[in-house]
């Protein structure tokens, strides 16, 4: 039932662990979603939010030397829905109000966040 | 001044009435003019200083009747300014000294009031009374009472600080102004981020008047009071056969304040060890007496109470910094910590799928994954904590939420205990145990049915053994072989083995049941 309503939902994925990564991937594509990127570094996020059109994107919030809240701000700031995949760390303040899915987590528990976040994309 | 009426005397009489008003008064009164000369004085005036006043025209008062207690006062202050020597606006008793014309000193109180007219002072109106031996004793008594007096005050308000520069600060000004020095110092030792400084404060001179000198060092005239904690009081320190004995000065450096009368009293800690010392100085010889040593050791020894307080309580400070700065360390490694731990789960689970993806079936992958969830479940309680204890219940309640979220009602499982927290190792064993139970109780046991009732009690023994009791009832009957799994082989192989306990399992037709009991549960951290 939810892998129909997140059929092609173009979705941002911003991880770093490797093999955490293709997992992920995997999730996403068996759930009926586009994968955009994925990115490893702030950077390369910032330069696929500007290429690419995206309905949502999935944060890791520790990316090794730098964290994901800016990408957070430019997407709240572009209106487009996301949320964090963390390991346990303390969330700053500014970014508590975002969803949450902490690791490691089952595909029931991502494709249900999803849905719910999917209500949120504007239909183009 | 006065307004004459019809029935008052004439103003020749009002005056010889005055006149005999003043000769008569036991007490000696002088009449003086701006500049300080005197041009009236009554008969007992004449007779305190024993000069007409005829005779003591042209000359200033100030040649007979002098300001301060000390009975060379009159040698050692005479260009004292006449306006500070009577204060014109001083209403008080001040001590003073009178010279009678046949040589004796003669110690007397005077009181010094301003004379207006028309908004300006045109004169002072001086009353000397002597102060005769009876009153010696009482005034010894009223200056030691002054004396405690003031030791009081400096007591209390150094008892009120902590701050080691105000306390210095407070003891020279106090001890300085009750010494009778003309100017005091306090020199004092502290460690500042390990390295061993002295500092001083000063009273009665600018800094500058000190800023150019080395420090004292431990010479004849220092040392004594420095290193061995001894007092030193010299009439006349320049006399003195330990003065002068050091290169490069042999005395006082060059622009060094005048220093006659000298006072150097230790300020010694309750441990021996000896904070500084109180160095007083005055430019005339023989100012110290007796009493102003025993002052300034009184206040000494406030003053190194209220050091060793400051003391403590910096360190006190530093301790509680360093402590905070400890524990801010501990949290951000403990953060670390639970990220890994999590990060670590999470990489666990996506090689466990890539391998295992196509080669395994479905079930496999899905208790693989739920005995992996329920893994780091038990861990974010533990992480919750700080990786101390947590609560059985709550364990319990985490373990068993997605089971009773997805499969059925929460009222069919009943949990029932006391509080009782588990050490993170006890917890993370107990917490699969739950998992497996659980797990078993949807697939084969008493979940599996829609009346199928799950009862966990548990309660802590005198011993401070945990017993804990997992019943099912009501279930679809009971097949044997269900008891040996992983979950049971987790609870035996962790709980009884690896953490000391015991767990029994019964066969019942109405439900599995199983007894577990743990010694000392919060114990292994």
């Amino acid at each position: 039932m939810t892998a129909m309503s997140l059929r092609g939902l173009r979705v941002l994925l911003v991880e770093d662990e490797m093999i955490v990564c293709m997992d992920l991937e995997d999730m996403l594509r068996d759930l009926g979603c586009v994968v955009v990127g994925p990115a490893a570094r702030v950077h390369q996020a910032l330069s696929l939010i500007n290429r690419e059109p995206i309905d949502l994107a999935m944060l890791d919030i520790n990316l090794g030397c730098e964290t994901s809240y800016p990408l957070a701000e430019r997407l709240a700031m572009l209106g487009i829905p996301h949320f964090f995949s963390t390991g346990y760390s303390d969330i700053e303040p500014a970014f508590r109000d975002r969803p949450r899915l902490q690791k490691p987590f089952s595909e029931a528990q991502l494709s249900s966040l999803l849905v719910s976040l999917r209500g949120a994309v504007h239909s183009p | 001044m006065l307004n004459p009426t019809d029935n008052a005397p004439s103003c020749a009489t009002r005056n010889s009435l005055l006149m005999a008003l003043c000769d008569h008064a036991s007490e000696a009164l002088f009449l003086l003019d701006p500049q300080q000369q005197c041009v009236f004085m009554n008969s007992a005036a004449e007779k305190l200083i024993g000069f007409s006043f005829d005779e003591l025209q042209g000359r200033p008062l100030r040649d007979v009747v002098f300001q301060g207690v000390s009975e060379d006062a009159h040698r050692t202050s005479p260009s004292e300014p006449t306006e500070r020597v009577f204060p014109v606006c001083s209403g008080m008793a001040e001590r003073g000294v009178v010279l009678h014309r046949d040589g004796e000193l003669h110690r007397v109180t005077y009181t010094a009031r301003p004379v207006h007219e028309e908004g300006h002072v045109v004169g002072t109106v001086l009353e000397v009374r002597r102060t005769r031996g009876k009153g010696q004793a009482i005034e010894a008594l009223e200056e030691e009472t002054r004396i405690l007096e003031a030791l009081h005050r400096t007591g209390a308000m150094l008892a009120s600080k902590l701050d080691l520069e105000e306390i210095v600060q407070a003891v020279t000004e106090a001890a300085t102004t009750l010494s009778g020095a003309r100017f005091g110092a306090f020199f004092y030792n502290v460690i500042r981020d390990g390295e061993a400084l002295q500092l001083y404060t000063l009273c009665g001179a600018p800094r500058e008047a000190f800023a150019a000198f080395p420090q004292p060092r431990h010479t004849a005239v220092f040392g004594p009071t420095f290193a061995e904690g001894v007092v030193i009081r010299s009439d006349n320190i320049r006399r003195d056969p330990r003065y002068g004995l050091n290169a490069p000065y042999r005395g006082m450096p060059p622009k060094h304040l005048p220093v006659t009368s000298y006072l150097s009293v230790p300020v010694k800690a309750c441990n021996g060890t000896i904070h500084g010392a109180l160095i007083f100085g005055h430019e005339d010889a023989g100012v110290f007496t007796e009493r102003s040593e025993r002052i300034v050791t009184a206040i000494a020894a406030q003053a190194s109470v209220a050091i060793d307080n400051a003391a403590l309580f910096e360190a006190a400070q530093q301790e509680i910094a360093e402590r905070q700065k400890v524990e801010a360390h501990q949290k951000l490694l403990i953060q670390e910590l639970n990220h890994r731990v999590k990060n670590m789960l999470a990489t666990v689970q996506s090689i466990a799928k890539r391998t295992l993806r196509g080669r395994a079936d479905q079930i496999a992958m899905e208790t693989f994954q739920n005995r992996l969830l329920a893994l780091s479940q038990s861990h974010s309680l533990i992480m919750r904590e700080n990786w101390r204890p947590v609560d059985l219940r709550e364990l319990a309640h985490t373990a068993l939420a997605p089971f009773l979220d997805a499969v059925t009602g929460a009222e069919r499982v009943q949990l029932d205990g006391p509080n009782i927290r588990l050490a993170p190792k006890v917890a993370l064993a107990l917490g699969m145990g739950f998992h497996e139970l659980v797990a078993n109780a949807v697939r084969h046991g008493a979940l599996r049915s829609d009346q199928g009732q799950i009862e966990i009690r548990w309660r802590e023994m005198d011993d401070n053994t945990l017993h804990l009791s997992w019943v099912e009832q009501e279930g679809p009957p009971v097949d044997v072989v269900q008891g040996q799994g992983f979950g049971l082989q987790l609870l035996e192989k962790g709980l009884a083995h690896e953490l000391g306990g015991e767990v029994r399992v019964h066969l019942a037709r109405s439900g599995m049941s199983y007894e577990i009991s743990l010694p000392d549960p919060a114990k292994y951290l």
